[in-house]
C-alpha cells in the first residue's frame, strides 16, 4: 500500500547504517557506555552497595584516611565516604536523567507542534523558546531556592525550566526536514490524522538527533548539578551530594584532601563516563 | 565568623539594645574611686628591630572588607584591627586581661556617687593631621559619636554633660550610674579621638563620614593612607606617635575571601599572618613548618544555641531542656574545638564573671523523642566551624529522634528574627563576643529583653530587674552577685544553650615577634608592638 511504503523505505534505510556505525565505535566510547552501565548499576543499587549509614558517624571517627577503617576514609563528621559517595552519584546521575529526559519530553512536544502547526502557533511557541533560551540556568536555580527553599526538586525544577528550549529548536528543525519529504505528502494524501502523522511519519526522523544530543548532555548536566550543589543550591545538609561534598571539603583540603576529592573525583568520573557513552551513541545513531 | 564578618559579625541591634537599657534612674551607691593609675605622658623609646624580613612591610590579609574605618560607626569584628591602630581612646584594656589602664588619658577617678568621672590626659600626643590632643578635641570627638547616633554611640548615651575645666582635664557626668561606663571606653567598639580640625574641615553633612570612610583623623601609631575596598588597605607608620614608635613602617592588608589562597600565601611567605578562622583540622598541616607558629589565644567567643521560646515546638521548656541533654554538650565541643575550644562554664564569657558563680552544665541523657521536626540555621564562618558544630548537632538530635533541617543564615537574617519570630528558624546557632569584659555587655545583649542578640525575644522580667540592679550597683561584688543571679534564673528556663568557649587561633610566620592579645578583641592584633626578626 502506498501508505505502507515511506515507512518501509524509512526502516530499511535506517539498518544497514547502523551496522556501519557500530563497527565504527572506538574503544573508548566502548569503555564509556561500559562505564555508564556500571555508574547506572551504581545509582539503582547504591542503598544495597553502602557499607554505613550517611548520616550517621562510623567507628572510626572524624578525619579518618582511607583505608584506616573506612574504604575512602571519612569526613568532618565521622561519616563513611565511599557511602555517602555512592549516595551522592545516585542523586546526581538519576537527577541528570531526569532532567535530560524532561527536556527530550517537553523540547520534543513543543517542538514537533510548533513544526506541524506552523504559523501563529509556530511563531508563539519559539518565541517562548527564545525567552527560557535567555534565562541563565545558575540564577534561575538561585531565585527558585530562595523563593521556595533549598531542596533538590526545587533545583530540579529551575534547570529543567531551562533545559528543553535546546530539545525543541532541534526537533522542531528535523521535523521541519522530514515535512518536506514526499513520504510525509504521500501519507498525508492518503488521510492520515495530525496526530498520527507526528508519530509514525515525523518523530522517527527527529528521534536520532534527539537521543545523540540528549546522551552528550548528560555529562553536561552532571557538572551543572553538581556545580549548584557546590554552591549550596542543592539539598540540605545531611543529604550526601557529590557538589556540596566537595565544598565542605575544601576547608580541609590542605591536611584531609580526601575529603573533597573523594566526591570531585566521582563528578570526574561521572562527567567523563557520560561524554565518552554520550560519543558511542552519536557514533551509534549518527547516520541514522 | 565568616562572609561579610561571617559568623562572629556584629550587630547593629546593640543600638536597639542601648534603647532599651532605658537608663531607668537608679538609686546610687557610692564606690571607691577606680585605679588612679598613672603612667608618664612621655613615651619610652625602647630598642623594636625594625622589620628586616619583609623590608619594612607586614603582610596581613582579611577575608572579607571592613564595613568602615569610621570609629563611631564600625561594628564588626573584621576590621578592628585597623581601628585600633589608627585610633586610641582615653582608656584601653592590658593586653590578655580585663584591666583597664590609661591609654590618651595618664590617669582617670570616678566619684563616690558613681556619676562623675574625671580624666587627666596626656600631653604632647597629636593627631596625623598635626593637631594637638587636648580636652577641647575629647569633647567634639564625644559629641560626634553623639551626633552620627550609630550603633556604638549607646556608649555613651548615659552621658549628661561634658566639661573642659582645662586642656589636660576632661569630666564627664553621667544621668545615672552604669558601672559599665567606664568599661565602654575602653572597648575596641568605644569612643575613639578624632581631631577636631579634620572633623570641622571635612564634616559636611554627615559629620565627616564620607571622608571617614577612607581616611583616619586619629592620634594612633598608624595611619590609614590607602583604602581600597574589596582589594587592601595600607597603614604607615605615624611618625609623631607619642608612645614607642611601631618596627613595622608599613602594615599591608589584602582583602582575600578565600581560605585556602590565605594558606597558601602564608605557606610561601606572601603573608605574614593568618588572624583568625583558620581551620583547626588543618593545623596539623602547618603545625611541622619551621617556618610557621601557632598562637592560641582565649577569646570570650562563645558559640550559643537559640531556641526559639516565643514559638511551638520549643516553647515547650522540656523539649528544651531534652535538646541540651540529646546534643551532648561535652562530646560536641570536644570532636569540634578539639584543644581550641572548651565548654562553656558559665552563660559569661570566661573572664567577666567568675564562673562558679553562675555556671552552667549540660549533662548528656538518653533522649527518646518521637519525630519532633526542628528547623536549624546556623551563620557560617570560613574555618568550617559553624558549618561542622551545626550539622554535628543535627547529626545528635537525629539520633534522638528529632527530624532537623538544617541551613545556613546571613546574619542580616537572624536580626530580623525578633520582628517576626514566627517564621525564624526553631533553633539558631551563633557565635558572639561581647562589646565589653563587663557582664553587662553580653547579658543585656544577649537574653534581656529587646536585646540585641536576643534573636527569639526571650523577656523574664526578674533577669531583667536584676541586671538593672547589678548596672546601678558600684560594688563591683555584689553588682556581679546581681549578674549571676540574672543569669542562673535565665539559664533555668533554657532559652539558648551556651555551648563552647573558643580560642582565637592565630597562625603566623615565625619571623614576626611581639604578637598580644586581648579576648576583648577577637580577630584583632595590637599592629604596634610587631616586629620583624628577618
Amino acid at each position: 500500500m502506498a501508505v505502507a511504503d515511506p515507512v518501509l523505505l524509512g526502516a530499511t534505510a535506517v539498518r544497514p547504517s547502523r551496522v556501519r556505525t557500530r563497527a565504527r565505535m572506538g574503544m573508548w566510547e566502548l569503555a564509556g557506555l561500559v562505564m555508564l552501565g556500571l555508574v547506572s548499576v551504581i545509582a539503582i543499587f547504591a542503598p544495597l552497595l553502602a557499607p554505613h549509614s550517611t548520616t550517621q558517624p562510623v567507628a572510626a571517627g572524624a578525619f579518618a584516611s582511607p583505608g584506616h577503617g573506612a574504604l575512602l576514609g571519612t569526613d568532618d563528621l565521622g561519616r563513611d565516604l565511599l557511602s555517602r559517595t555512592l549516595y551522592g552519584i545516585r542523586s546526581t546521575w538519576l537527577s541528570a536523567l531526569a532532567v535530560v529526559g524532561s527536556g527530550i519530553v517537553i523540547g520534543t512536544l513543543v517542538g514537533t507542534v510548533a513544526a506541524t502547526v506552523g504559523g501563529v502557533v509556530d511563531m508563539l511557541l519559539m518565541r517562548i523558546t527564545d525567552l527560557f533560551l535567555a534565562l541563565p540556568g545558575p540564577v534561575l536555580a538561585i531565585v527558585a531556592v530562595v523563593a521556595l527553599g533549598p531542596s533538590l526538586p526545587h533545583t530540579l525544577l529551575a534547570v529543567a525550566a531551562v533545559w528543553w528550549p535546546w530539545y525543541a529548536r532541534i526537533v522542531r528543525a528535523e521535523v521541519r526536514a522530514v515535512l518536506a519529504r514526499p513520504h510525509v505528502d504521500a501519507a498525508r494524501l492518503a488521510g492520515t490524522r495530525r496526530f498520527a502523522l507526528a508519530r509514525r511519519h515525523l518523530l522517527p526522523g527527529a528521534v536520532p538527533s534527539v537521543l545523540v544530543t540528549g546522551s552528550l548532555d548528560v555529562g553536561n548536566l552532571v557538572l551543572t548539578l553538581s556545580g549548584l550543589s557546590f554552591l549550596g543550591l542543592g539539598a540540605p545538609p545531611p543529604t550526601p551530594e557529590l557538589g556540596a561534598m566537595t565544598a565542605n571539603g575544601l576547608t580541609y583540603l590542605f591536611g584531609q584532601p580526601w575529603v573533597a576529592l573523594v566526591p570531585a573525583c566521582a563528578v570526574f568520573v561521572l562527567a567523563f563516563a557520560a561524554n565518552l557513552a554520550g560519543d558511542g551513541v552519536r557514533d551509534l545513531l549518527d547516520s541514522v | 565568623m565568616s562572609k561579610p564578618g561571617r559568623v562572629t559579625t556584629r550587630r547593629l541591634a546593640s543600638a536597639a539594645c542601648a534603647a532599651a537599657l532605658g537608663f531607668t534612674a537608679v538609686a546610687c551607691s557610692s564606690s571607691g574611686s577606680s585605679p588612679a593609675a598613672t603612667t608618664s605622658g612621655a613615651p619610652t623609646s625602647s630598642a623594636a628591630p625594625v622589620a628586616a624580613g619583609s623590608s619594612g612591610t607586614l603582610h596581613l590579609a582579611f577575608l572579607s572588607d571592613m564595613s568602615t574605618p569610621d570609629p563611631d560607626v564600625f561594628y564588626d569584628i573584621e576590621g578592628n584591627t585597623v581601628i585600633l591602630s589608627a585610633y586610641e581612646g582615653l582608656v584601653a584594656y592590658k593586653p590578655g586581661s580585663t584591666t583597664i589602664e590609661p591609654d590618651l588619658a595618664t590617669s582617670y577617678t570616678e566619684s563616690k556617687d558613681g556619676l562623675t568621672y574625671t580624666f587627666k590626659l596626656r600631653h604632647g600626643v597629636k593627631f596625623h593631621d598635626g593637631t594637638p590632643f587636648n580636652s577641647a578635641a575629647v569633647k567634639a570627638s564625644f559629641q560626634r559619636r553623639l551626633d552620627v547616633n550609630n550603633a556604638p554611640s549607646y556608649m555613651l548615651a548615659p552621658v549628661k554633660t561634658m566639661l573642659t575645666p582645662d586642656p589636660y582635664t576632661f569630666v564627664v557626668k553621667l544621668k545615672q550610674v552604669v558601672t559599665p561606663f567606664l568599661d565602654y571606653l575602653a572597648s575596641s567598639w568605644g569612643p575613639k579621638m578624632l581631631s577636631p580640625t579634620a572633623l570641622k574641615k571635612h564634616g559636611g553633612k554627615d559629620f565627616g563620614q564620607t571622608y571617614l570612610n577612607t581616611h583616619d583623623i586619629g592620634t594612633g601609631p598608624y595611619t590609614l593612607t590607602a583604602f581600597v575596598r574589596g582589594d587592601h588597605y595600607t597603614l604607615t607608620r605615624f611618625a609623631g606617635y607619642w608612645g614607642t614608635p611601631p618596627a613595622y613602617q608599613t602594615i599591608d592588608i589584602k582583602i582575600t575571601p578565600d581560605m585556602n589562597s590565605q594558606i597558601l600565601a602564608l605557606k610561601s611567605g606572601d603573608q605574614d599572618a593568618i588572624l583568625h578562622s583558620f581551620p583547626t583540622p588543618e593545623l596539623a598541616s602547618v603545625q611541622g613548618d619551621s617556618d610557621l607558629k601557632v598562637d592560641n589565644f582565649d577569646s570570650y567567643l562563645t558559640a550559643l544555641l537559640y531556641m526559639n521560646v516565643s514559638k511551638a515546638p520549643l516553647s515547650d521548656l522540656a523539649l528544651r531542656k531534652e535538646i541540651a541533654e540529646a546534643i551532648d554538650v561535652p562530646d560536641l565541643v570536644k570532636q569540634v574545638y578539639g584543644a581550641y575550644g572548651s565548654v562553656a562554664q558559665s552563660m559569661y564569657p570566661k573572664g567577666i564573671l567568675d564562673p562558679s558563680l553562675a555556671p552552667v552544665s549540660y549533662p548528656p541523657k538518653a533522649v527518646k523523642v518521637n519525630g519532633v521536626k526542628l528547623s536549624f540555621g546556623y551563620t557560617a564562618d570560613d574555618s568550617g566551624l559553624q558549618q561542622r558544630l551545626a550539622e554535628l548537632i543535627q547529626q545528635k538530635l537525629e539520633a534522638a529522634g528529632f527530624k532537623v533541617s538544617v541551613r545556613e543564615v546571613q546574619n542580616a537574617q537572624t536580626y530580623g528574627y525578633p520582628t517576626d519570630v514566627k517564621h525564624a528558624p526553631d533553633l539558631l546557632l551563633e557565635t558572639n563576643t561581647p562589646d565589653a569584659a563587663h557582664p553587662d555587655t553580653w547579658g543585656r545583649i544577649v537574653w534581656g529583653t529587646g536585646g540585641g542578640l536576643n534573636f527569639f525575644n526571650y523577656s523574664n522580667p526578674k533577669v531583667d530587674a536584676l541586671m538593672d540592679k547589678g548596672r546601678a550597683n558600684t560594688d563591683k561584688a555584689a553588682s556581679d552577685q546581681d549578674y549571676a543571679k540574672a543569669g542562673e534564673l535565665m539559664a533555668a528556663d533554657y532559652p539558648i544553650l551556651f555551648l563552647a568557649s573558643s580560642q582565637n587561633v592565630m597562625v603566623w610566620r615565625s619571623t614576626v615577634t611581639g604578637v598580644t592579645f586581648r579576648p576583648e578583641e577577637p580577630w584583632t592584633v595590637p599592629l604596634a608592638t610587631l616586629a620583624g626578626t628577618g
